[in-house]
């Protein structure tokens, strides 16, 4: 009878503005979550039976997502090693004006020496020059600290990145095997599908990912250099931790399915992802700053260097500035790492720890009466002071690997250490300030095309609820017209 | 519908993050405005930051060169001041010369001013300054010049010259009968040699020939100093003794009066030597100025090169600063009214 057909419709109507309203309340309730993409409920006829519900259709744009999901891993990268040069900027150099920087402290290492060459006989001016030259000393140590905490922090990070890397693929797992069986069974799995993509965007954060979507809504993930992260189950990313920097001292590789992905060794090294950032801050660009540390010590040796005044031929030792491996001098024109870290001034000069600092002015600091500059003992022995002076403001040659000008004076040289770590960071910055915009750009496109809003639904459900008591007024009317007609038979 | 749609989260993430960044800005912005320099100099500068550091670090550099300068400019001067009056008084001390070469009683007279010249004259070359002995050479940490008295090696060798040569001491009465040949010959070898190397060296003077040398600009250096072995004291100090003690008083007029002809070739040529070195330390100290007043301007020009690299224009931070508080309240006054938008109010 078609009474009965009008019931079976409304009933389903009934059915399916239930559905739409849950799915109304579940798009409210997720209106201003990250990553919840709006729910559609597609309805449609069966025939003499109404409406059903066919399927909760998700809005998403795949080519969106792939989109926020580089521009994050980008800006990840640029945060990480931003973050890093600026931490060795603030400490090392910080604003020009405080004259922090190795070549300010060189510049008033010079100054005292000049003032203590006018008047050769005061002491007091001599352990001013050995004052100066410890500031200078103390300054290339203490950096030398920063740089290398700098790059221990750096693999501390990386091993918290990579345990969460692991974390995440676990859950991708869990959450993918529900997805694959949810599509063959045919259920609802669209919450599921904005979990995944969830755990996507977080791992996108830590390192660069591409992404596939195969049969079944199975997905599978490769890093942006082409390893394999996850393909049906999680593949193994490893790391060794070292505790411990100096500046030899170099940091492991992070493995991926077996395939090293950082440092230099890595065949398919990582291009975007927070730790592809963290690698570089730790093998490049730390590692080029000490370099470029322990060639200004080593300059500073070299000038301070005292040579035989006897005629026996001995060879050069170090003089005012003194390490560990005296008394050879480092080869010239090479890195000698770690030499900022244990360069001192020579404590036979300082007065503080019973030194002499006239030794400043007579040479023999070595302890060597052979290199005593000063042989008649004159109080106003200026050779010597305005020799260190103008070794000061000599030209030498510096080894290019250090990324500094190859042949300058210390002073000059020093200064383009300075540029160096300022062009590294004001580039760092730049690309950090772009790929954000960009990641806010991306963002809210996607946004705008999964995104609730709020009004939207609002209006909506006004129609929802049209719908359900227009259906249940038809439901009670022909309750009623069934009534009458069982009425007129009794 | 993907054009024309827009989502709740993505309209109160712009407003959010738009705040946010006016905020950043604001305060970078205020900095700048009211120092006149970049917030941030390492960032806004980049590869030029060494520049800066290297410029900042030749002005500390020629700061210096200016300090020291005034240093040795102060001992330029007093040395200057001191060769000055020993020329006034070996001049004064030429016509006393005069008079007394014809007096009967020349010997007698004489012989006192000589020696208070003498002594004055190893007073001033015995100067200090700073604790430096200034005409010590580099060997400025003992006084010059010994004092000439009874007792010290000056004295005692030229009385043992004295006596080697006419076998009695300068105050004996024999000394009449020295001829003029005789004294001649001894004033030119035995007493001479007394102010010549090593006599000099060992008896009368622990200066360095080495003048002490300073640096007045990032490319000169000067000799800043006179040595007391210079030709033109040890003359002065030759005549003076010759005069105050080879016991002119004793010595009859043909050998005081070659005595007292040698004293004033000596004196002559000693005031020639003299204004020498005057004329020596003059140009030390015109070049001392002229550096100076060069490293002045240099300093000046570096000063203005950081200030051109680091400077923000105040004028224009400060309109910035205006014009971010505006789109500051916008983007929060606007933030307030669109969230008020809602249907909700409505049914």
């Amino acid at each position: 009878m078609t009474l009965t057909v009008a019931l079976n419709s409304a009933r389903s109507s009934l059915m399916a503005a239930g559905t739409q309203a849950s799915v109304v309340s579940r798009n409210i309730a997720g209106a201003t979550q990250d990553g919840y993409s709006r729910k559609n409920v597609l309805v449609s006829t069966l025939p003499g039976n109404g409406v059903y519900v066919a399927g909760i259709q998700r809005a998403s744009s795949a080519g969106l997502f792939y989109n926020v999901l580089k521009a994050s891993s980008t800006s990840a990268k640029q945060d990480a090693i931003y973050n890093g040069l600026q931490k060795i900027a603030a400490s090392t150099i910080d604003d020009p004006q405080l004259d922090q920087s190795p070549a300010a402290q060189i510049a008033k290492l010079k100054s005292a020496l000049q003032q203590y060459a006018t008047a050769p006989d005061n002491t007091t001016l001599a352990q001013a020059a050995v004052n100066a030259a410890k500031g200078v000393a103390s300054s290339l140590n203490d950096a030398t600290k920063t740089v290398q905490s700098v790059r221990s922090d750096a693999d501390a990070d990386m091993a918290t990145s990579v345990k969460t890397i692991n974390e995440l693929l676990a859950q991708f797992e869990t959450v993918n095997t529900s997805i694959v069986k949810g599509t063959v069974a045919g259920s609802d799995i669209t919450d599921y599908l904005d979990l995944r993509d969830n755990i996507l965007s977080k791992l996108s954060q830590e390192v660069g990912i591409t992404v596939a979507t195969r049969a079944n809504n199975d997905t599978v993930i490769y890093t942006d250099s082409g390893v394999t992260l996850f393909e049906t189950k999680a593949r193994s990313v490893t790391f060794d931790q070292t505790n411990a920097y100096t500046a030899g001292t170099t940091g492991n590789a992070v493995f991926i399915d077996g395939v090293p992905v950082t440092g230099a060794s890595a065949v398919m090294p990582l291009h975007t992802g927070k730790l592809a950032g963290l690698a570089t801050l730790r093998d490049d660009a730390a590692v080029t700053y000490q370099n470029q540390l322990d060639e200004i010590a080593r300059g500073l040796v070299e000038t301070f260097a005292e040579s035989d005044q006897s005629g026996a031929s001995l060879p050069d030792v170090p003089g005012l500035f003194t390490y560990p491996g005296a008394p050879a001098i480092p080869p010239s024109g090479l890195i000698s790492a770690g030499l900022a870290g244990t360069i001192v001034v020579a404590p036979s000069v300082d007065q503080s720890v019973g030194g002499n600092p006239n030794l400043l002015r007579d040479g023999g600091i070595s302890g060597n009466p052979a290199y005593v500059y000063n042989t008649t003992g004159s109080a106003g022995f200026f050779d010597r002071l305005q020799q260190l002076a103008d070794g000061l403001a000599a030209s030498r040659t510096f080894d290019p690997a250090a990324m500094g000008k190859p042949n300058a004076n210390l002073i000059d040289f020093a200064g383009s250490s300075t540029s160096w770590l300022e062009s590294q960071r004001k580039s760092a910055n730049d690309g950090a300030t772009y790929s954000q915009t960009l990641l806010e750009r991306s963002a809210e496109a996607m946004s705008n095309v999964s995104g609730v809003n709020m009004d939207d639904e609002m209006s909506f459900m006004l129609q929802v609820e049209r719908t359900f008591s227009a259906s249940s007024k038809v439901i009670a009317t022909v309750d009623g017209m069934l009534k009458d007609l069982l009425a007129a038979v009794r | 519908m993907a054009t024309t749609f827009i989502s709740t989260n993505s309209i109160s993430t712009t407003l959010r993050i738009s705040a946010m960044k006016s905020q950043v800005a604001l305060s970078r912005a205020t900095q700048e405005a009211t120092n006149g320099r970049l917030s941030d100099v390492g960032l806004s500068l980049g590869a030029l930051t060494g520049r800066d550091v290297v410029l900042r670090a030749e002005l500390v550099d020629v700061d210096k060169l200016v300090d020291t300068n005034a240093l040795v400019s102060g001992h330029l001067d007093v040395a200057q001041q001191r060769v000055g009056e020993l020329i006034d008084t070996a001049e004064a001390f030429q016509k006393d010369l005069l008079a007394a070469r014809n007096s009967a009683n020349g010997g007698n007279i004489i012989g006192q001013p000589a020696g208070a010249n003498l002594d004055s004259l190893i007073a001033t070359l015995n100067v200090t300054m700073d604790g430096q002995y200034l005409f010590g050479g580099i060997n400025t940490a003992v006084a010059p010049l010994a004092d000439y008295a009874a007792g010290s090696a000056n004295k005692t060798a030229v009385d043992a010259a004295f006596l080697s040569t006419f076998g009695f001491a300068q105050n004996s009465p024999a000394a009449s009968g020295i001829s003029v040949a005789s004294m001649q010959s001894f004033l030119d070898t035995t007493f001479k040699s007394q102010f010549d190397d090593p006599a000099w060296g060992a008896n009368w003077s622990t200066a360095s020939d080495q003048a002490m040398r300073s640096r007045i600009s990032t490319t000169e250096t000067i000799d800043s100093s006179v040595s007391a072995n210079d030709p033109a004291f040890r003359k002065l100090a030759m005549a003076y003794t010759m005069l105050s003690d080879l016991g002119a008083q004793n010595l009859n007029q043909g050998a005081f009066q070659a005595v007292i002809d040698t004293a004033t070739r000596d004196i002559g040529e000693a005031i020639n030597g003299l204004a020498e070195v005057g004329a020596r330390l003059g140009t030390a100290q015109e070049q001392t100025t002229n550096a100076t007043s060069r490293l002045k301007v240099q300093g000046d020009l570096i000063t203005q090169q950081i200030t051109a690299m680091e400077k923000v224009d105040p004028a224009e931070a400060s309109v910035r600063v205006t014009s971010l508080q505006n789109q500051l309240e916008m983007s929060l006054a606007l933030t307030a009214r669109i969230q008020k938008l809602s249907i909700l109010d409505f049914l």
